[in-house]
């Protein structure tokens, strides 16, 4: 049995923080819990183990970057709304100020007998609990003769930081008259409406410029998306004739994606563009198919009441790489998820309460300057999986106040949430 | 780019409706407190901390939506009663507090009235 503070008390007979308590409860005695991925699900449930715990499990985060840049906002900054510092983050404060130990290291294995986690830099790191949270990895196979080699030349900027930095130069220097074509991914993948806030705000960035000429081709392999109604109004309104969304009943399917010539061949035709913005199909971070964690879908089961592994139970997946049922895969909602494992993990190691899982996802997403609309819903575990309980939805035509005040909203969930996960 | 000062104002006057002071004038102005059966309940704490990590992702002082921490426990249950009922109409917070039971409610203003961010 692992020593944790209530058996250490019983043992002891230490009721309060007792005179050696504090030496003690930093020390070896301690399980560890190791996080693996310092974005919205990891940084968050290092966080909250840690200041829960407080100084009762050692928390251990590996990541390799120094700072972490937000896929959210992501296209505010494309759009010129925000700059590139205001959604890159520290994890500073999450070593100083709650006493987590960040590695910045790549994890390149997990060793499920002898619960270690190996690492590119340094020795294995052992565990009790391990909680993953990699986001995603591309599935090239959704888009022919596109590969990792071609993110220089058609960035997807669909992980944050220097692939969104290149997609920004590339759409800033294009001239009245060049064009965008852009490949949507299948289902599932990362922020349902992330593709068509990017339209808007590349849109709204031609626009600003005054151009007449240029076009946004969007080639669709799903027949429908996230807030179609909301968007296409939007686009009619702020950017009329500027954004074409073609579907599979149109182009009938995508064929061969040439990122040097700027083509990409469809069943109906051929089209290029100038810029080319490709985002592949998506399945967990590889870190969890090589942990052996994941199914045939690409992405890992989890009990719906914890977010437990389905495979380990000494491991628990969040974020995009678990299979979270009705949940959208956002950074919002492997926060939501981070806390349920959070609670659980700490109740594993020291005993604490548990109480039944409630989740929440709402995603906002900006149209054009101060036109924000959202779509959010609550869940909770089913005997199958993560189910829907609520939802709402931004309407057509809601007056220009609403827009504005959901736009702002939006603003202080950023803050908010960011402050959430780094401290 | 959004109006800055408008914004400010709007914002100031939306926290200011959510803060305790103002929020009493708000409420005697729409009638009674509701909710007092809740408050009868006595609130979990940990209940609390943990369905409070549903809140603290949103609010946060901000220019919209205002901070819940030393939030007035008489004025935070009024305010989900009438978010339940409608009578306050914020699409996201009227969902929220539509999944919440009286329990719930109970828990999170008492957590909330002792956290200090
Ligand atoms: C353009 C765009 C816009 C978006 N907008 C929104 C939005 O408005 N709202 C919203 O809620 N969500 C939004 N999202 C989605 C959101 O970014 C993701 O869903 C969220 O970040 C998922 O969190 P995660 O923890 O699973 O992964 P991430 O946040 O991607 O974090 C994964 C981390 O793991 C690290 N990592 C990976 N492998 C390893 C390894 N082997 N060892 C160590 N570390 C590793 C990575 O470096 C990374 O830091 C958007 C996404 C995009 C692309």
């Amino acid at each position: 049995m692992t020593l944790n503070r209530r058996t250490f008390n019983a043992l002891f007979g230490a009721t309060a923080a007792g005179l050696a308590m504090p030496s003690i409860a930093k020390g070896a005695g301690n399980s560890t819990v190791v996080v693996i991925g310092g974005g919205a699900g990891g940084a968050t449930a290092a966080r909250y183990i840690a200041k829960d715990a407080k100084g009762a499990i050692n928390v251990v985060l590996i990541e390799p970057k120094t700072h972490f840049t937000t896929c959210f906002f992501s296209n505010l900054y494309l759009g010129g709304l925000r700059s590139f510092e205001s959604i890159t983050h520290s994890y500073e404060k999450l070593a100083q100020e709650y006493g987590i130990r960040v590695v910045h290291a790549y994890a390149t294995g997990v060793d499920r007998d002898k619960k270690q986690v190996r690492i590119d830099a340094g020795d294995p790191i052992p565990y009790d609990r391990l909680v993953i949270s990699p986001g995603i990895d591309f599935n090239y196979d959704t888009t022919p003769g596109y590969n990792a080699a071609d993110m220089d030349l058609a960035p997807s900027a669909w992980h944050g930081g220097e692939q969104t930095k290149l997609l920004k130069a590339k759409l800033d220097a294009l001239e009245d008259g060049q064009n965008i074509l852009m490949v949507t991914p299948p289902n599932p993948y990362r922020c349902p409406p992330g593709p068509y806030e990017r339209v808007s705000m590349m849109a709204h960035v031609l626009k600003s410029k005054g151009f007449s000429k240029s076009r946004i081709v969007v080639l669709d392999p799903k027949p429908k998306f996230s807030k179609q109604g909301l968007f296409q109004a939007g686009w009619e309104q702020y950017y009329p004739g500027m954004v074409e969304w073609l579907g599979p009943d149109v182009h009938g399917g995508i064929g061969n994606i040439d990122a040097q010539a700027g083509i990409v061949e469809t069943d109906f035709d051929d089209f290029a563009g100038d810029l080319l913005n490709v985002i592949p199909g998506q399945m967990a971070g590889k870190i969890a198919q090589l942990a052996g964690l994941t199914n045939e879908s690409g992405f890992c089961e989890i009990d719906p009441t914890s977010m437990r592994s389905a495979v380990d139970q000494n491991i628990f997946v969040i974020g995009d790489s678990s299979i979270a049922g009705d949940m959208p895969k956002s950074g919002f909602s492997a926060n939501s998820q981070a806390k349920v494992c959070a609670m659980h993990v700490r109740a594993d190691l020291l005993d604490s309460k548990r109480f039944p899982a409630k989740y929440r996802n709402t995603c906002w997403s900006l149209i054009a300057v101060d036109d924000g609309v959202k779509v959010g819903a609550s869940y909770g575990a089913t005997d199958e999986k993560i189910g829907k309980t609520s939802s709402f939805i931004s309407q057509a035509g809601e007056d220009a106040e609403t827009r504005a005040a959901t736009y702002r909203a939006s603003v202080d969930w950023y803050a908010a949430i960011t402050a959430d996960m780094f401290g | 780019m959004m109006n800055r000062s408008a914004a400010c104002i709007v914002g100031s006057l939306v926290a200011a409706a959510f803060m305790n002071q103002s929020l009493a004038t708000l409420s005697f102005a729409n009638g009674e407190l509701l909710g007092g059966e809740i408050l009868n309940i006595a609130g979990d704490v940990d209940y609390g901390a943990y369905l409070a990590g549903e809140c603290v992702v949103c609010h946060r002082a901000g220019s919209e939506i205002p901070t819940l921490y030393n939030y007035d426990k008489t004025y935070f249950v009024d305010a989900m009663v009438r978010f339940q009922q409608g009578l306050r109409k914020n699409t996201t917070m009227r969902d929220i507090a539509l999944q919440l039971g009286d329990e719930e409610i109970a828990a999170l203003a008492t957590y909330f009235e002792r956290a200090a961010e």
